[in-house]
């Protein structure tokens, strides 16, 4: 494929993008990848210091198994993401391609909504609804989805307007096409690099949400191992078992790095004008 | 001495995976209060030997060879400072969009006064002053009040008047001008011209006008250089080229200028084709593909520039064996 | 710029009382009745319906805004669910405390992100660039409670040089209330300092890639002329406009800081009001905090006009 082939001229961008196919193959696997069940519970092995055999990053509260946990954790963080994003992206390009195709008043009012969404920041938003919901997976999932459909929707909007004024929609029009077509064919090629580095700057951002949210204790509830739920552990236990949540961050830091990183590059590699 | 002389200029963009050979083994001179039509495609090489001379081509641009001398000072020996003295002060510049060269924040006479304030010794309040005083000489009226105003408030003949009065500002003995009026209505591209006609007769300042037009030039240039791939392929007095053009290029291009008496609307077609990619230049003569007189020993033979006339040279097969 | 200033002022009104109307209408929404999850599942179907009774939610939604918004010119912004105390006063009274924070957490951002940023663009692809790209993005990336939890552990625990948890009021005690101040702000500015870096890096590189700053070689000028009046006062302008889109975005890291530090700001009321689930403190404070952000981009907005003239045109 050419894209893989340009690809390659992005040393950088192919190491991150192979870090991000790790870390989700790391959470496919990850019942053959972690040596211990993350949620069994050993007190004869409570804070087992960094590099204890069998446990090499220690052990919690609990004597659960740190890499285990942290392993597992990759689950949570990975799919709220991506099902954050996901709903975003569907919500708001739905919205977008509406307020777009119709024109005029819905249009306006339309985009005017997004834009008062888009002055409440992302968390503050996400923050509102999982209040509302409870905490759990499902309302950081919709929590996050909420907050950054703004950013689709105009991303879709600016799209389909642009290519609305095109001349060959207007023959495409002329011709019968349908919207549904039209979309198919002519806006969504043109938008595709735009999204999906979008898409891959808003898994970033999901992951560091979901870890904010669960650091303040409103993401996934225990027992359930999330990175963001360890590093709240963690900082209470900051002295008997620092790994906890030094791995925990690192493991945020490297994955939002990874795909920051191929979202930069992504961005290089699909828009030359924007050489850095 | 000539005023300018570009000897032997070769300049290259050296991107990383190609090299676009952008001027080739340019020649040419420019005597004091002379001016010089330099004219071509977008493409041949022109605005690059412009930038080339003022030493700001864009990376990844690189003067490969050659020379650069005013008044017998090679320009590429120059210090950075020393160049930013020649900039400006000794060479001055107008440029085609004259609303993008104005800083939209700053209004239009601090920055003529930025001029003065950079090549002499005044206080701001006095190079204020002065640039008012330039404003009102290139035709402004209310120049006080104007020259606080901002570029987008002014009309695209008024800016580029602000341009040229930046040019003027320290009596340059070279204005270069790449295309000023490209981007004007006819009525306002005659009043720039006069301008300009008038800056070499009252300061005395010789300039070098490029174009892609034949047709502006001909009533304000003495001399005319045809570049084409970055090379020159005819040179001459204005009214020699005009008469017996001889590069099968300078014909086409005085062929497609509408005729003074027939219907206007009429244009005559241009010269078919696309000039050669830079990056990969043919072997022979690089016209070659466009011409209507191309021989098989046009695609093998790279011809050189000789004399047919009195400082009339062209770099053309059909006239390098009359002169061995 | 007067008559502008007013015309923007006037358009505020409309978008305030539009977002009152999407803060209302985007937590009815939300599916599931409120009291019950206040009290929880456990609860008396007649409780809930004598506590729907009390707070007025069994009218009908559009009485029950009026009723809100009516309240709101006057600075009422109802009562909280638990304690049923006045929301204004509380909020109120955590403002000097997130102010603090987030103008220190600030300065300190542009500090590091401003400098370094404007070094980076104007040497583009320079051995610093490349060094400022990798950090950057690196920076970007941090989890700004991982940063603090580090710099809490490494600065006021093991090396005990600040306190690292608490507040004192600063008419209370200036210099305590600034020791308390240091780890919170470097955290929040370590964090917002490689965003304020990377969008000043890139409207470095546009501005110089402006055909005006060419041609302001060309007349000759000064280096330093031409990076300051035509390289970063276009550049600071485009940074501005930058900044005041992303400002609700920049501070909402603070809500975290403010937890992690046990900085007593009105971050931690909301995250109580949450985790309580507080349905009016919620509302309250996420119009608060929106109409706040509105506020600044409005002043950007001003600011903005102030030092472009193109934009008033409009």
């Amino acid at each position: 494929m050419d894209f893989l082939k340009r690809l390659r001229r992005y040393p950088v961008a192919l190491a991150a993008g192979l870090c991000i196919l790790a870390v989700v193959l790391t959470a496919l696997f990850a019942p053959v990848l972690a040596p211990y069940d993350p949620d069994e519970m050993d007190t004869a092995t409570r804070f087992a210091p960094l590099g204890t055999p069998g446990h090499w990053l220690g052990t919690d509260e609990f004597g659960r198994d740190i890499l285990s946990r942290i392993i597992y954790g990759s689950r949570v963080s990975l799919l709220v993401a991506f099902t954050a994003v996901a709903v975003a992206l569907a919500a708001g390009g739905v919205l977008g391609v509406l307020a777009g195709f119709s024109g005029g008043v819905a249009d306006v009012l339309l985009m005017r909504l997004m834009d008062l969404l888009f002055a409440i920041p992302a968390l503050m938003v996400a923050l509102g609804v999982v209040g509302l919901l409870g905490p759990s997976a499902f309302s950081v999932v919709v929590a996050l989805g909420v907050a950054y459909t703004p950013l689709f929707a105009r991303i879709a909007r600016s799209a389909v307007v642009g290519v609305r004024s095109a001349a060959y929609i207007e023959a495409a029009r002329a011709m019968g096409a349908s919207p549904a077509r039209l979309i198919r064919c002519e806006v969504l090629p043109n938008i595709l690099p735009i999204l999906l580095v979008q898409v891959t700057a808003s898994l970033a951002w999901g992951i560091l949400d979901e870890a904010s949210l669960g650091f303040l204790g409103l993401g996934v509830q225990p027992p359930t191992s999330s990175w963001g739920a360890m590093l709240t552990t963690g900082r209470q236990y900051m002295y008997q078992a620092p790994s906890i949540a030094l791995f925990a961050g690192a493991a945020v830091l490297v994955v939002v790095f990874a795909f920051n990183l191929f979202g930069d590059g992504l961005r290089d590699l699909l828009d030359p004008r924007s050489s850095r | 001495m000539p005023l300018l002389e570009v000897d032997d200029l070769e300049a290259a963009f050296l991107f990383a995976d190609r090299t676009v050979r952008a001027v080739n083994g340019v020649s040419f001179a420019v005597e004091a209060g002379e001016i010089v039509g330099l004219i071509g495609e977008s493409g041949s090489g022109k605005s690059v030997t412009v930038q080339s001379i003022l030493r700001l081509l864009p990376s990844p641009g690189r003067i490969v060879r050659g020379a650069i001398r005013l008044n017998g000072v090679n320009l590429l020996d120059l210090s950075r400072e020393q160049m930013r003295q020649v900039r400006g002060r000794r060479i001055a510049m107008v440029v085609q969009d004259a609303l993008a060269a104005l800083n939209p924040v700053i209004p239009i006479g601090e920055q003529i006064a930025d001029v003065f304030l950079a090549h002499t010794q005044v206080k701001r309040q006095t190079a204020w002053e002065k640039a008012v005083g330039m404003l009102r000489r290139v035709g402004i009226s209310a120049a006080e009040e104007r020259a606080r105003h901002y570029a987008h408030e002014f009309s695209g003949g008024m800016q580029q008047r602000t341009v040229i009065a930046a040019a003027l500002a320290c009596t340059p003995e070279l204005i270069i001008a790449d295309e000023p009026t490209t981007a004007l209505d006819v009525t306002v591209q005659q009043q720039i011209l006069a301008l300009l006609q008038q800056a070499r007769s009252e300061l005395g300042s010789a300039i070098l006008y490029i174009s892609h037009d034949l047709a502006v030039v001909t009533h304000l240039c003495d001399r005319i250089l045809i570049m084409y791939a970055g090379e020159i392929v005819e040179q001459g007095p204005t009214r020699t080229l005009f008469r017996s053009p001889k590069h099968p290029y300078t014909q086409g291009l005085l062929a497609s200028i509408p005729s003074l008496h027939g219907d206007v609307q009429e244009y005559l077609p241009a010269i078919p084709g696309l000039p050669p990619n830079a990056a990969a230049l043919p072997t022979g003569c690089r016209f070659a593909a466009r011409c209507t007189f191309v021989q098989e020993r046009c695609r093998a033979h790279h011809p050189e520039l000789v004399s047919v006339g009195s400082h009339h040279a062209v770099r053309c097969i059909l006239y390098e064996a009359t002169t061995p | 710029m007067l008559r502008y200033t007013l015309y923007r002022l006037l358009l505020f009104v409309p978008l305030l009382w539009g977002l009152s109307v999407v803060v209302f209408v985007y937590i009815h929404l939300i599916p599931g009745d409120p009291v019950q999850a206040m009290v929880g599942a456990s609860a008396s179907q007649e409780f809930v319906a004598q506590l729907r009774e009390e707070f007025g939610l069994n009218r009908p939604l559009l009485v029950q805004y009026v009723d809100w918004i009516s309240g709101l010119p006057a600075g009422d912004l109802g009562i909280t669910f638990r304690s049923r105390q006045p929301i204004a006063p509380l909020l109120l009274a955590r403002i000097p405390a997130t102010l603090q924070l987030a103008l220190a957490g600030l300065l300190i951002a542009l500090l590091v992100g401003l400098p370094s940023g404007i070094l980076a663009g104007l040497f583009k692809n320079s051995p610093f660039d490349h060094l400022f790209s990798i950090l950057s993005l690196a920076g970007y990336s941090m989890p700004l409670f991982w940063l603090g939890t580090l710099l809490m552990v490494w600065l006021g625990v093991s090396w005990k040089v600040l306190p690292s948890q608490g507040y004192v009021p600063f008419t209370q005690d200036p210099l305590k209330n600034l020791q308390y101040l240091v780890l919170p702000a470097v955290s929040l500015g370590l964090g917002l300092g490689p965003y304020i870096g990377r969008m000043a890096r890139a409207a470095v590189i546009e501005a110089l890639q402006e055909q005006y700053v060419n041609y302001a070689h060309a007349k000759g000028l000064r280096m330093r002329t031409v990076v300051n009046r035509y390289v970063l006062r276009n550049a600071m302008i485009s940074l501005l406009v930058v900044f005041g889109l992303n400002i609700g975005f920049l501070l909402s890291g603070q809500i975290v800081i403010e937890e992690l530090f046990n900085w007593p700001g009105a971050g931690r009321l909301i995250v109580r009001a949450v985790l309580e689930r507080d349905y009016f403190m919620i509302q309250a404070s996420v119009l608060i905090y929106a109409s706040i952000f509105l506020a600044i981009n409005l002043l950007v907005e001003l600011l903005h006009a102030y030092l472009d003239p193109r934009v008033q045109l409009k």
